[in-house]
């Protein structure tokens, strides 16, 4: 039998005026299980929690209902004056009768006989409370970061400049991302390998930092503060340790391959760094390549190396590490334009190319040593379309966001190449201009000044014609068909979430808005976390954002790990789901349901019906579990619960509402 | 519609109160109970607090960490014990504190909603709405709205959704439901005596076969039919002994869809088990697999082809048969004999006609039924998908069910069946056909499996052993019916 302690509040007159107090506490003391009830001025007040304190000690109370404010409002307060006394802190319920009740009903006898029934479902429910304990979970303080371009190098730097160790893992060869392929960066100009590369060789020289190339997640078990991860270092066939990046490697391999990096304007070796200024600084070898690998003949790079680093028969090492936060910043990739736009040829004109492709032209260390050449001839264009929004705002094609960066870097070719190429014309083909930004709108009124000239219409069509090309489209200001010949056409592509978007998502438990991007906690209030805790988003992978916004965001993402880290343990939820193993028949439904992948199935041995079998169960892990109760609906067999909301509790409630 | 309703509602009210006893002197004031996500519109209800929103007193707040939470059971729940009307509040979509959950509920309440309207409650009576933390005027709206609408219905009484208490409703509700056309469908002369079946062929492989697995160690138990000392009725059999396999049968009497004796048998026999396979129970195979409750490598299926069975009695097709889409196996290891030609069925061809019967006569209808139901809980030990350890009818601690056999415990029972099994029904009709009360138990499943359809794409249960059941999934693109 439990004894109920029913404090009522008057909370001065915001409850008192519009609820006869005196009557709830009447009506309280012929509650069931109710062994104490008195009213209070202000129960939250020292003297008010003073008074529950005592009345618990006096008629040896082991659960208390409170009338009073919301408890959205003093549900943790309370719970945390509990603590000084011997009820556990969630034997605890609160009517809200205040702004529920007497500040939204008028009539007096109406709110209190609804002050009643709220204290009536209150007391039902904390008849069935139980004692709920968290757990505490260490924090292991070492962070990983996924992805080593801008976004993941800045949260690497400052997390490792916090004090704590971190690992970037990164896919390509290079940290770099997409940054480093850009020749210069809107709207200062600086160029962009001298802003970035300073900062890859920080993050490389780092004493804290450790730079995993060629390597990816393979596997994430576990929860905040202890993450088990899998990591597959892909194998190099060479040894880092013992090469020195000379490059005598690469000068003489005979296997050439096209360059991912120079967007397939150039060649490079089989023995490769992606570009001069890699980080690491050491080659790769691409086995696929390779012809000592693939045919077993050659080994020229083998002879030619000083240190003897290269070891044809390297394997991919697989690590196993834990780190308490994961930060995602697996960035962007551009949309496959080609299998959308038949009108713009679908690739088939080597002379429409990319925004990207632009960016190694126009680089000083690009294959054309930055002269803008028309990759079908290798003669300077006379003149440019350049057509945004390819692939963004655009429903047909699937796509209805707006890629945030293309009306700054569309104007930046524009001023590029109209200063590169003083006598050429250049047609910018657009929806609007978006450039809110510092210096943004200046920078882009500058490039119609230089003289390009903006063009408000989307092009329909793109044709071959006596080697020009013939944009087809519309000038909706104008009203007017638009026909337009040039040399060259660059396509201001739209941003699409990066391949290993959904492998990482789900391995994380991070969910994907309607376009796929990683979505964040709280589109406005919580914008780098996740809906698992902790794991956080950096930069473009949240959605397309420019380089300054992608390094803010890095920077509040290590400010959230270094808070996480400045702890040494984590509370669990107490009000968590939990399985009875008796009542689960291993369906697995709750697994598929759980938006944190607290459960799993496991094997377990149980004795039952005088026997041991061993069947799966479902298990909740505490560390994960966030206590939405999702699961305890979609279990049938209903063997999962949840602390603090169980299925008795609540029925006690529409009871006690209905029928006491 | 809604006055309409609401007007046949007071003149049965009228009839009632004339006849019994004097017109209350107060007036009605519903009882609603409002289940509210904490995060969304808990707040949303404090903030209509803070401003001082005025709305009437009859709904109370049930505070829930999400509407995920929400089991559709609770809202039963709270029809039952006496309240007009349930609210359940949560997150827009899209909001979720919990990412997920109220897309969840959303499927869940939805489907839910649709089939407590079927079986005869006014849809004004369960409301879903999303309100946000900052809607605190949508709140009010929406609880001014939902008591305006309920009290117009006025009372529901507990045990007969309003109707009356006890009588099956009034003179113009007469039931249509009819007994006769439950078990069977159409009537046909009895085959008697047995002319030569086209089925023998698979019957001899299917002994052929199944003396071979034992005899070899494959399996060590053949899961089929027998004789009983009934002319014409089968049993299920489980042989062990090769020598046994001769007692197997298989003609058009083989009325027991056989899978879900595998799953017990399972726990008994160390060995594979052979088990005799149509269409029906190749899709119960691959919803247990999908379940887990059952391992493919624990089975070897023996594909039988089926032209639909009989009544051992009257010699009809059964109503199950007539309205399979599957005769032949979806799965197997060997199939024993030539495959069935497949014939086009409306298998919602009797959902239709219910579907566009009125509200008050579906409730009539229903409300037969739930009187005749003894809760003997035979078409929960033949639903293959009814796989629970212990049944929530008998989880004492929760108290869901209630122990009165009256119309409202069997309602609970008999629609929190259909939502336990039915985005996983795979439509075999045992239910109905183990009925001994000849309840139309499929017209509920049916109901179910076409609005899962209808709304989420489902399509037939059990044609693979994924376990993809609409409600254990969601799309961002779900439509939605309640707002």
């Amino acid at each position: 039998m439990s004894r109920i302690g029913v404090f009522v509040c008057h909370c001065g007159s915001n409850i008192a005026a519009t609820v006869d107090v005196p009557a709830v506490v009447e009506a309280a003391r012929q509650l069931p299980h109710v062994v104490f009830a008195e009213d209070n001025k202000y129960t939250c007040s020292d003297p008010g929690q003073q008074a529950i304190k005592d009345a618990i000690a006096t008629h040896d109370l082991d659960r208390i209902v409170i009338a009073s404010c919301s408890p959205r409002m003093h549900e943790l307060t309370f719970r945390k004056m509990l603590k000084d006394t011997e009820l556990n802190p969630y034997m605890l319920e609160i009517a809200n009768i205040r702004e529920q009740c007497s500040w939204v009903h008028k009539d007096k006898a109406a709110g209190t006989a609804k002050a009643i029934e709220l204290l009536k479902m209150a007391t039902a429910k904390a008849d069935r409370d139980a004692p709920l304990f968290t757990t505490t979970i260490p924090v292991t303080k070492r962070a990983l970061v996924i992805g080593g371009g801008i976004a993941g190098m800045q949260a690497a730097l400052d997390i490792a400049d916090a004090g704590y160790q971190v690992t970037i893992v990164e896919k390509e060869p290079s940290l770099g991302g997409k940054m480093v392929m850009l020749d210069k960066t809107f709207p200062t100009m600086d160029c962009s390998a001298c802003i970035c590369t300073p900062k890859m060789s920080e993050v490389g020289a780092h004493p804290n930092i450790t730079v995993k190339s060629l390597s990816e997640v393979e596997q994430v078990t576990g929860y905040v503060g202890n993450f088990e991860v899998t990591l597959r270092e892909k194998a190099k066939y060479i040894d880092y340790e013992l090469c020195t990046g000379c490059g005598a490697c690469e000068t003489k391999c005979p296997a050439k391959v096209t360059s991912a990096f120079e967007q397939g304007l150039a060649q490079r070796r089989a023995v490769y760094r992606p570009f001069a200024q890699a980080v690491p600084p050491k080659p790769t070898i691409d086995p696929t390549n390779c012809r000592k690998i693939t045919q077993g003949k050659c080994g020229l790079c083998e002879k030619l190396c000083p240190t003897g680093a290269i070891h044809y028969d390297d394997v991919d090492r697989v690590t196993r590490e834990t780190y308490g936060a994961i930060v995602l910043a697996i960035g962007y990739q551009l949309i496959d334009w080609a299998a959308f736009y038949g009108e713009y040829g679908a690739g088939h004109y080597p002379d429409v190319i990319t925004g990207l492709h632009f960016e190694r032209l126009v680089n000083a260390s690009g294959p054309t040593e930055g002269h803008i050449l028309r990759p079908s001839d290798a003669r300077e264009p006379k003149s440019v379309a350049i057509i945004k929004c390819v692939g963004s705002r655009d429903v047909a094609k699937g796509r209805s966001y707006c890629s945030r960066a293309c009306c700054m870097y569309g104007a930046k070719h524009a001023h590029q190449y109209l200063d590169k190429v003083p006598d050429g014309r250049c047609f910018v083909f657009y929806m609007d201009v978006r450039t809110p930004g510092k210096g943004y709108d200046e920078f882009y009124m500058n490039t119609r000044r230089d003289g390009a000239t903006y063009l408000r219409g989307r092009v329909s069509k793109i044709y071959e014609e006596n080697g020009k090309l013939i944009c087809l489209g519309e000038d909706t200001l104008l009203g007017e068909p638009v026909r337009v010949e040039v040399d060259l056409v660059v396509l201001e592509t739209a941003m699409v979430p990066a391949p290993d978007a959904e492998r990482l998502g789900s391995m994380l438990g991070v969910t994907r808005d309607k376009d796929l991007w990683l979505t964040e906690a709280h589109p406005k209030l919580r914008p780098v976390e996740t809906n698992s805790a902790g794991v956080f988003l950096a930069g473009a992978c949240q959605g397309p954002k420019d380089i300054p916004d992608s390094v803010a965001q890095a920077s509040a993402s290590a400010a959230k790990v270094c808070i996480l880290f400045a702890r040494d343990e984590l509370e669990s939820n107490a009000m968590i789901a939990v399985s009875d193993s008796a009542l689960c028949n291993g369906c697995g439904a709750c697994v598929a349901i759980c938006p944190y992948q607290a459960l799993t199935l496991e094997e377990v041995s149980l004795r039952e019906n005088s026997q041991w079998s061993t069947r799966m169960i479902s298990k909740v892990n505490p560390g994960l579990c966030q206590g939405c109760g999702a699961c305890a609906v979609a279990c049938r067999p209903g063997a999962l619960d949840l602390r603090g909301f169980t299925d008795e509790q609540i029925v006690r409630e529409v009871e006690a509402l209905c029928q006491w | 519609m809604v006055n309409q309703i609401a007007s046949e509602q007071d003149s049965i009210a009228m009839d009632t109160a004339v006849g019994e006893t004097p017109l209350p002197e107060t007036p009605f004031e519903p009882r609603i109970v409002a289940f509210a996500c904490h995060w969304c519109t808990y707040s949303g209800a404090d903030l209509a607090g803070l401003n001082r929103m005025n709305y009437p007193a009859n709904v109370k707040l049930l505070r829930v960490p999400c509407s995920g939470r929400v089991n559709p059971q609770y809202v039963l729940t709270a029809l039952n014990k006496g309240c007009d009307g349930v609210l359940v509040c949560g997150c827009h979509p899209g909001d979720c504190h919990y990412a997920t959950g109220n897309y969840f509920a959303k499927r869940r309440l939805m489907a839910f909603k649709r089939l407590l309207e079927f079986s005869g409650l006014q849809p004004e009576r369960f409301q879903v709405r999303w309100i946000s933390g900052s809607e605190a005027g949508k709140f009010r709206d929406t609880v001014i709205q939902v008591c305006e609408e309920i009290r117009a219905l006025g009372p529901l009484e507990g045990d007969s959704w309003g109707v009356d208490k006890g009588g099956t409703g009034d003179g113009s509700c007469v039931p249509v439901f009819d007994e006769a056309k439950t078990g069977t469908h159409e009537p046909s002369p009895c085959p008697q005596p047995s002319p030569p079946s086209p089925l023998s062929t698979p019957q001899n492989a299917l002994r052929e076969r199944a003396r071979e697995l034992l005899q070899s160690g494959e399996v060590s138990l053949v899961i089929g039919w027998g004789a009983t000392r009934f002319e014409n009725r089968t049993t299920p059999l489980f042989v062990t002994q090769a020598e046994e396999a001769e007692q197997l049968l298989f003609n058009e009497y083989c009325t027991n869809t056989l899978a879900k004796y595998a799953v017990r048998e399972k726990e008994l026999t160390s060995g594979r088990i052979a088990l005799a396979t149509r269409g029906c129970e190749s899709r119960a195979v691959n919803r247990m697999l999908a379940d887990r409750q059952l391992q493919r490598s624990d089975l070897v299926l023996l594909g039988l082809p089926c032209s639909g069975m009989r009544d051992d009695a009257t010699g009809a097709v059964l109503t199950k048969c007539a309205t399979c889409t599957h005769r032949n196996p979806v799965v197997f290891d060997e199939m024993l004999g030539e495959p069935a030609p497949e014939e086009e069925v409306d298998r919602f061809e009797e959902l239709r006609g219910l579907e566009a019967l009125d509200i008050r006569q579906r409730l009539a209808w229903f409300d037969a039924a739930w009187m005749r139901c003894i809760r003997c809980y035979a078409c929960r030990e033949v639903c293959p998908v009814c796989t629970c350890r212990e049944c929530f009818v008998d989880q004492e601690r929760v108290g869901w069910q209630g122990k009165q056999a009256n119309r409202a415990e069997n309602r609970f029972y008999n629609l929190t069946r259909v939502f336990h099994i039915g985005d996983r029904c795979i439509e075999c009709g045992e239910c109905e056909r183990a009925c001994p009360m000849g309840l139309p138990l499929m017209a509920l499943n049916r109901k179910f499996v076409s609005d899962l359809d209808t709304l989420f794409a489902s399509g037939e249960a059990g044609l693979s052993d994924e376990a993809d059941n609409a409600l254990g999934r969601y799309d961002l693109a779900d439509t939605e019916e309640f707002m």
